[in-house]
């Protein structure tokens, strides 16, 4: 299963709990990634719900936003990159 | 974009580090110092393969061991240097029975000839189909006949020994580039000549292949039957890689050379030692990772080339405990 996630977490200026480091540091363990606030990788289905409940938990509703694709097959897709490719995730 | 096989590489030198319950890799240049930090997510990693001089403590270490990440290193000249496997419950708690077992059956004369006949017997066979497939003649019923003769492991090993020696003949049939990969003689630590060379470094990620699928059964992988097992560590993955060499490590080869994937510009020649280049490492693995995540159908059920090796050494298992046929895997 390929996973594509972003999200905007709104700064501690708005909210007493700051969960910006929280929900970063569950997502890096999870997906690689290509952004500042882009992951994008293979995972596993058990996977993908363990992270999905994280993030639900430490998501507060009214003010951040995650958005997640997820993809069965690669079949209809390309990636086109202009610059710089970050997810260069088999090799370092 | 790639499919992951959850194995990840690290070709240049640098530090891997723990931090946040995660593994950071920053890597280095000439200088020691730091010019690139990258996050390795660490749910989604089984195998690290590290091909470069890495600095490691012991809290990484057991950070890793903690998640059943299994290390593999090797030397700067891409020779195996050993493996580090984590101590979990999943690894201590081997069952004792099949240990017992192991070591019975390969006391047994009798069994031990029949299951290294079996993975000979099936090795020559994919060999032959490899021939067939790319239009080479090869006549195997002289070496099976042979086969069936031999009683002991020595004489078993001599039919392997002297098919091998006229299979790699035929390569000089099927690759088409003989100026530079022309096909001599076998020779290892050190491979004198590129063609051995490309040999030995996919037939090293094919055994690693095999054992991590080992640690994974309740097989011992110290114990092997076609290999004696003398002053080698372990042998059973050795056995159970005779079987996938001639499916995924030399069709990979033959078509790497024949589409001039490889070419002689991707070896470094250093005091008479051969090399690949990094470049050269990254293709080879991204051809390996896709053939490894590769669905066929085997037994009604689609499976991958790793979940294949892991069912044959299930069958090895269920052999030796449970005096079942062995019939190994031939690729049709």
């Amino acid at each position: 299963m390929y996973v594509i996630l972003f999200y905007d977490i709104v700064g501690a200026e708005f909210k007493e709990k700051n969960n910006a480091n929280r929900i970063r540091k569950a997502v890096e363990k999870y997906l690689p990634r290509v952004q500042f606030s882009v992951f994008e990788g293979e995972i596993r289905q058990s996977d993908f719900k363990k992270l999905a409940a994280i993030l639900q938990k430490e998501c507060i509703k009214e003010l951040d936003s995650i958005i997640i694709y997820t993809f069965n097959s690669l079949k209809y897709s390309d990636r086109i990159v202009i610059g710089q490719d970050k997810n260069q995730s088999l090799f370092s | 974009m790639q499919k992951n096989d959850r194995t990840h590489f690290i070709l240049n030198p640098g530090r891997l580090r723990r931090q946040d319950n995660n593994i950071y890799f920053d890597k280095y240049d000439d200088e020691m110092s730091v010019v690139a930090t990258k996050i390795l997510p660490i749910n989604a990693v089984d195998e690290i393969y590290i091909l470069a001089k890495v600095d490691m403590d012991s809290y990484t270490m057991a950070f890793l061991a903690d998640n059943n990440v299994l290390l593999h290193i090797f030397s700067p000249y891409q020779s195996f240097r050993g493996n580090f496997f984590p101590n979990t419950s999943n690894s201590v708690n081997k069952s004792g029975f099949v240990l017992l077992q192991q070591l019975r059956s390969f006391d047994d004369e009798i069994k031990r000839s029949y299951i290294a006949r079996e993975i000979t017997r099936v090795h020559i066979l994919n060999d032959a189909l490899n021939c067939k497939k790319y239009g080479v003649k090869f006549d195997t019923a002289p070496h099976i006949s042979a086969l069936e003769a031999a009683k002991t492991i020595p004489e078993i090993m001599a039919v392997e020994g002297s098919f091998q020696k006229l299979y790699y003949e035929k390569w000089n049939e099927i690759i088409t580039d003989q100026k530079s990969f022309k096909f001599t003689v076998r020779s290892k630590r050190p491979p004198a000549d590129k063609i051995n060379s490309f040999i030995s470094y996919v037939n090293t990620r094919i055994y690693n292949v095999c054992l991590s699928e080992i640690y994974k059964t309740e097989l011992d992988p110290r114990i092997g039957f076609l290999h004696e097992p003398n002053y080698r560590s372990l042998s059973l993955h050795l056995d159970l890689a005779e079987i996938f060499k001639p499916i995924l490590g030399d069709t990979l080869i033959f078509s790497m050379l024949n589409k001039k994937e490889i070419t002689a510009k991707d070896f470094e020649t250093n005091a008479g030692r051969i090399k690949f280049t990094n470049e050269a490492v990254q293709k080879i693995e991204m051809k390996m990772i896709s053939k490894l995540t590769d669905q066929i159908e085997a037994g009604g059920q689609k499976l991958t080339w790793r979940q294949i090796i892991r069912r044959e050494a299930n069958r090895l298992k269920k052999c030796i405990c449970e005096n079942a046929p062995y019939e190994g895997f031939v690729y049709q």
